[in-house]
């Protein structure tokens, strides 16, 4: 007695199978990866507390677990429980590290690079992108610095200096492989690229305004930041600069480059780069220093969550079957322009908050580098699933058509996989403010939009303040040095 | 009958697979702290010995030392090294390293910065609780200061390429007379470490 057909049986202890081989605990083959996040970060924007020791427990013992914990990283930062994060952060980078350095041709690689093949991309270990990887680092660096460790804080920095200059050299290495890969297998992904891209399309301004998909000025910001508390100014300069030439129009990156030059003698050095700073267009004094009566506050404002992946279904010519309906990850929502927002010390305006990273674009550009990829991909399983379609006709008629045609369905999910919690863009204000506690608030086109916690300054110190809004959350951290 | 030999075939091969993604019981032992066995390009315990003794020999060899040593013990204080890599390193223990072996060697005499809150707090106690007798209490500003500083560094570069990874250590000592300012020995010591990719694996 037979109930099913030998194929429809055999193709679903395959894919069990590979299941197994690739870490069934927590995989997102047949659920989309934003509906696990979903029910956390509804959580975290309405205030809730997150269960943090059960949080994500099963996804960080899969194959992703550098991307879940690096979602448990930053969910614990947002909750403050720093301690948590800052292991969490550093199993991210251990996992990251493990995948980095894995031999070229492994045993459980072949086995998920064919589960992949039969289902879909989401069957393999998610590749943590550049722009995640250097976040990461400089996140772990303001734990470091709410614990007071500035020689952490220092390694964090330097490990994101390094995934910022790494990341190019991969990032090429990267697109290369893809154009071997579909020489390789005779396939022309132009066409598929082309519709896929359309996709993108009114994200391109958006796209235009990041120089690549993974450097940020935040990340060599918090890097210069950190070099001065460890007092090397000269390294300083030099993120310093670097962030300027990411984010040229910056008045406090101009500020700090112009105040480190005359510190350091090399006032010649920012104009010869062709920033023209003599002129400091907000009327701020470039060289002002803590007083007595004065404190230094640096005030980083993390807004919103990144945007999620979406799927959708685009029609790819696949050779041998014809028009095939595949699933692909996009940003299909433009959002809407941020206007500019102020920070308020009661009646007085401290100074504008600028964007240093709007990690929306750096998310937006990377995934859209990536569609070659994914098309040239998509295509090989078009076809082997073409093949197995026509292969279950033959044998068992149209039963085989319909379960093989079911499988197909449901195994035809998008890779929506990415870091969900990031914020959608980091915000930077450095100002003196007199000596005292602060209420400041801040204000966007006239409106108080969220008022912060007391802010305390002390004289001659540096207070560094991060803030974390998110839906209706506003945390606030503070650290002086 | 075919059903039942496939199901039976596909037991053994779960079986390997989850031995494969890493149920098997993992085992540690002992090693030698001095082996030369590098696991990886991080800084270890071989790494954190090999400097400590290095750099020590260094410093004891060194003529003006051991002619400031010969006929005395100076007094020297142990600042914290200074890491400027890209791994946590407890620069506290490497610091500890090259104190112990220091005072190993009977050269020098130690004064000790890190417990100075502590003593502090003895001292006002002996002096001012009232509960110790004056006379076998310890007095303030007796104390020894030091005359030499010992300072370092702790500095990484490294290079990625394809299938390697290159990662140059450097640490630094220097030994700073404190009534002269003057730097009396410096030294460094280089650790290089090479790691290729392996052609095959699990």
């Amino acid at each position: 007695m037979r109930v099913f057909p030998a194929g429809t049986l055999r193709t679903t202890v395959l894919v069990a199978v590979l299941a197994f081989a690739s870490g069934c605990a927590s995989t997102t083959i047949f659920t989309p990866y934003t509906a696990r996040m979903n029910p956390l970060i509804e959580q975290l924007k309405s205030g809730r507390q997150v269960n943090l020791s059960r949080c994500l427990a099963s996804g960080r013992q899969s194959t992703d677990s550098a991307l879940y914990s690096l979602e448990l990283g930053r969910i614990a930062q947002i909750q403050g429980d720093v301690d948590l994060s800052i292991r969490s952060y550093a199993d991210a980078a251990e996992a990251i590290r493990i995948a980095d350095d894995k031999a070229k041709i492994t045993a459980s690689g072949a086995l998920t690079q064919a589960g992949a093949i039969l289902t879909n991309d989401n069957a393999l270990p998610y590749r943590v992108d550049g722009y995640e990887r250097i976040l990461l680092h400089s996140f772990q660096a303001m734990n470091y610095l709410v614990k007071k460790n500035l020689e952490g804080a220092g390694v964090e920095i330097r490990r994101a200096n390094g995934e910022q200059a790494e990341a190019l050299k991969r990032h090429e290495e990267e697109l290369e492989d893809a154009r071997a890969e579909a020489g390789q297998n005779k396939l022309s992904p132009a066409e598929g690229t082309g519709r896929v891209y359309a996709h993108f399309a009114v994200l391109d301004r958006i796209i235009g305004t990041v120089k690549n998909s993974f450097q940020n000025a935040y990340s060599f910001y918090v890097s210069g930041m950190v070099y001065e508390l460890l007092n090397q100014p000269n390294d300083a300069y030099i993120d310093y600069k670097k962030a300027l030439e990411i984010r040229p129009d910056s008045i406090y990156v101009q500020r700090d480059v112009t105040r480190l030059a005359r510190q350091l003698g090399m006032e010649e050095g920012p104009n010869r780069s062709g920033t023209g700073l003599k002129q400091d267009k907000a009327g701020g004094d470039v060289s002002a220093l803590p007083d007595a009566e004065t404190g230094e506050l640096l005030l980083f404002v993390e807004e919103d969550l990144v945007p999620q992946k979406e799927e959708v279904k685009i029609p790819i010519p696949v050779p041998g079957t014809g028009l095939i309906s595949i699933a692909f990850p996009v940003y299909g929502h433009q959002w809407s322009e941020d206007s500019p927002i102020r920070v308020m010390d009661g009646e007085n305006s401290v100074g504008p908050l600028e964007t240093l990273c709007d990690t929306r674009a750096l998310a937006v550009k990377a995934l859209k580098e990536k569609v070659p990829v994914m098309v040239t991909r998509q295509m090989i399983r078009g076809i082997a699933k073409g093949i197995a379609a026509r292969k279950s006709r033959e044998k068992f008629g149209s039963l085989g058509e319909l379960s093989a045609f079911l499988y197909n369905y449901l195994s035809e999910n998008a890779d929506l996989r990415s870091w969900n919690t990031l914020p959608a863009r980091v915000q930077v204000l450095r100002a003196m403010l007199p000596a005292g506690k602060h209420e400041l608030f801040l204000e966007q086109e006239g409106d108080a939009v969220a008022c912060l916690p007391e802010v305390g300054i002390d004289s001659g110190a540096r207070t560094i303040v991060r803030v974390i809004r998110a839906g209706s959350t506003v945390k606030l951290s503070q650290m002086t040095f | 009958m075919y059903q039942k030999c496939k199901t039976a075939g596909i037991i053994p091969l779960l079986a390997a697979l989850s031995l494969l993604s890493g149920c098997a019981t993992p085992t540690v032992q002992y090693g030698d702290p001095l082996s030369q066995q590098a696991l990886s390009t991080d800084f270890g315990s071989a790494d954190l010995q090999q400097i400590a003794a290095t750099m020590v020999d260094s410093l004891l060899a060194f003529p003006p030392v051991a002619e400031i040593t010969a006929t005395r013990r100076p007094v020297i204080s142990v600042d914290r090294i200074k890491n400027k890599s890209m791994q946590h390193i407890d620069m506290e223990a490497v610091t500890d390293s090259i104190r112990a072996k220091l005072i190993k060697s009977g050269k020098f005499t130690f004064v000790d910065r890190s417990t100075e809150a502590a003593v502090l707090e003895e001292l006002k106690y002996q002096q001012n609780s009232g509960m110790v007798d004056p006379e076998k209490a310890v007095e303030m500003g007796k104390q020894h200061g030091a005359e030499y500083i010992l300072s370092g560094n702790f500095a990484e570069i490294e290079q990625r390429g394809d299938d390697v990874r290159d990662v140059y250590y450097k640490f630094t000592l220097n030994l700073k007379n404190l009534r002269t300012g003057l730097l009396e020995w410096s030294d460094e010591k280089e650790i290089r470490k090479v790691w290729k990719r392996s052609t095959f694996g699990m």
